[in-house]
């Protein structure tokens, strides 16, 4: 516990740390207060349609084609990015943590075939796969995100696999065995602690992916029509890019900024898990 | 009385891209209680091998191995089983502490995994070792990186010792450590010999350490033992050309007026070791018969050794 703390405390005193920290405490502010600042909902037809920013003070960044309010529809819209974003990164993260575990730890065969599994989930382009996959169960958010994750989680399960594969010849380990700990309390509570620097690092970069294959998939409209997403409103502003650019922009970026902040975290996060850095931050 | 160990030709073969690499090829060991048996040879003469063997991380290719009495089995029982008789001290004692468990964790982990006890036992039990191996309950609190590499070698020891074994294999347990703290930790090791009545098979390559510890010494040389018998006799008394050559290797006086036989050239590869007597290649003693005929382990005096001509190139 407060070796987590002290990680956010030198994550806040990285530069880049610090700007990716605020902007995403913003997304976050924005998703949380959604519903009190907008009780009318994104869908609501608030006002004449095309309403450039800046015309109407009731709108600061317009409305789209059906006088919906643009502001509105970027709060909800983090909701959905935000949670789609950790929700399928946390997903594919536990499934690769243990398809890596096991096969670096086991070794031999069970190495074998689960490396050739992941290799055939690499060699399938990841966006054209999630499309696939959406489009046959059908888009709703738990299978957008179920989409997502299934071809994000190979990443990690290689990174996991080359650090257990570097631990399980370490002498501690030998000795839990000699004790006679069972493997899985080997691979779980002695290993795998000690090869989460990478996968948290990694994990930042995994949501930021996720959000934008999200916004993408609904930019396609393959989203799910129940919940506005930013790749909705960039859908529906589609059309009128030429009309009313502002429909397209402001989605974009919210998007761009949010990609950004998680990735500012990820840069910051390998500084500062990294042991070697730990006097320079 | 059975003895604490025993292995019945004990062989680790690995197959490589080049071959059959054998790393052990046929060894019968015993040791009994309260005794420590001392294993010296070069590096990749296979003694990390048997020990892993002996301690279960690693499997025979053929043989047995028998801890009091019993041979062990494959399962999860079985290796709790053995963790009960046999443990083991590693070389580098900073990789053989989990780097992110403190350390009264560490020592307490065998008794936890074995479910000795309730809670509170386990804690007092893990302060009482600790204690013995000369640790403070200031340590106990203490991260292993915290920690000098002496203090982290007691870690292990008293980790070892959670589980009262019979037999505690030491992989070069203080090879790695400065000279004097080498001597403390030997000390210690000795001292909880005398107190607990344990066995040892202390594998080295520094003869001195291994002479001032054991009651028996075994060489080993390219997987097989060509000399074992008391340290004393062992150390004075050497019969095979290897064991000269070795104890012709230390730096002292006594051992310089051995001239001429000092080892040259490197092991021969193990995929493919010579024929007949696998010294025969570095032995300046090395007839025809030698290349024909592998020799075997006879006794000769107190020990025993494995030469063809062992009588008659003793000086």
């Amino acid at each position: 516990m407060t070796r987590s703390f002290e990680t956010l405390r030198r994550l806040a005193h990285h530069p880049s740390g610090f700007v990716g920290l605020m902007l995403i405490a913003l997304v976050l502010g924005m998703a949380v207060s959604a519903n009190l600042l907008f009780p009318d909902g994104p869908w609501a037809m608030a006002g004449p349609p095309r309403l450039a920013p800046g015309s109407d003070p009731r709108f600061p960044l317009g409305t789209d084609t059906f006088g919906r309010d643009l502001l509105s529809a970027i709060f909800y819209g983090s909701r959905v990015s935000l949670m789609v974003g950790v929700s399928a990164a946390l997903v594919s993260i536990a499934l690769g943590i243990l398809v890596g575990a096991v096969a670096g730890y086991f070794g031999g065969w069970v190495d074998d075939a689960l490396m050739r599994l992941t290799d055939a989930f690499q060699t399938v382009p990841n966006f054209l796969l999630s499309i696939a996959i959406v489009g046959i169960i059908g888009a709703s958010l738990s299978t957008i995100t179920f989409a997502i994750a299934i071809v994000a989680w190979p990443m990690i399960a290689r990174l996991v696999r080359a650090d257990v594969l570097r631990l399980r010849t370490y002498d501690f380990v030998q000795s839990c065995k000699i004790i006679g700990m069972s493997d899985m309390r080997i691979i779980f509570q002695q290993i795998l602690p000690n090869c989460m620097a990478p996968v948290i690092v990694t994990t930042s970069v995994l949501v930021a992916n996720a959000i934008i294959v999200e916004a993408s998939l609904a930019f396609l409209g393959l989203g799910d029509p129940n919940v506005m997403s930013w790749g909705t409103i960039l859908n529906a502003g589609r059309q009128e890019l030429r009309g009313a650019s502002w429909i397209t922009i402001s989605p974009a970026i919210a998007l761009v900024l949010t990609v950004l902040s998680l990735n500012l975290i990820g840069d910051a996060l390998n500084d500062v898990l990294n042991p070697r850095l730990k006097e320079r931050t | 009385m059975n003895p604490v160990l025993r292995t019945d030709h004990l062989k680790v073969h690995h197959d490589t891209a080049r071959g059959t690499l054998k790393a052990v090829d046929g060894i019968d060991l015993s040791i009994a209680e309260g005794e420590t048996l001392g294993l010296v040879g070069e590096s990749g003469c296979g003694k990390s091998t048997l020990a892993r063997c002996i301690v279960g991380i690693s499997r025979p290719t053929d043989g047995s191995i028998a801890i009091q009495g019993v041979s062990g089995g494959r399962g999860r029982a079985a290796r709790l089983d053995r963790a009960q008789t046999v443990q083991m001290i590693f070389q580098d004692p900073s990789g053989a502490l989990n780097p992110r468990l403190r350390v009264d964790r560490i020592i307490r982990e065998p008794l936890d995994v074995n479910n000795v006890g309730d809670r509170s036992e386990r804690r007092d039990k893990a302060l009482k070792i600790a204690r013995e191996v000369g640790l403070s309950d200031y340590h106990l609190d203490r991260m292993p990186h915290e920690l000098s590499g002496g203090q982290r070698q007691r870690v292990s020891i008293a980790r070892a010792l959670a589980l009262n074994p019979k037999l505690l294999v030491c992989d070069e347990a203080v090879s790695a450590l400065d000279v004097s703290v080498q001597a403390q930790v030997l000390n210690l090791l000795v001292d909880l010999q005398k107190d607990l009545g344990l066995s040892y098979l202390f594998i080295s390559h520094d003869l001195a350490v291994v002479r001032y510890v054991s009651h028996r010494i075994a060489v080993m040389y390219m997987g097989r033992i060509v000399e074992i018998g008391p340290a004393e006799d062992v150390w004075r008394g050497r019969l095979h050309p290897y064991t000269r050559a070795l104890t012709a290797s230390i730096p002292d006086e006594a051992a310089r007026r051995d001239t001429g036989e000092l080892l040259e050239g490197d092991v021969p590869s193990p995929v493919s070791p010579p024929s007949g007597c696998a010294f025969r290649t570095r032995c300046r003693f090395a007839r025809q018969q030698c290349a024909a005929e592998r020799p075997e382990l006879r006794r000769v005096g107190t020990h025993e050794v494995a030469c063809h001509f062992a009588e008659t190139i003793s000086d």
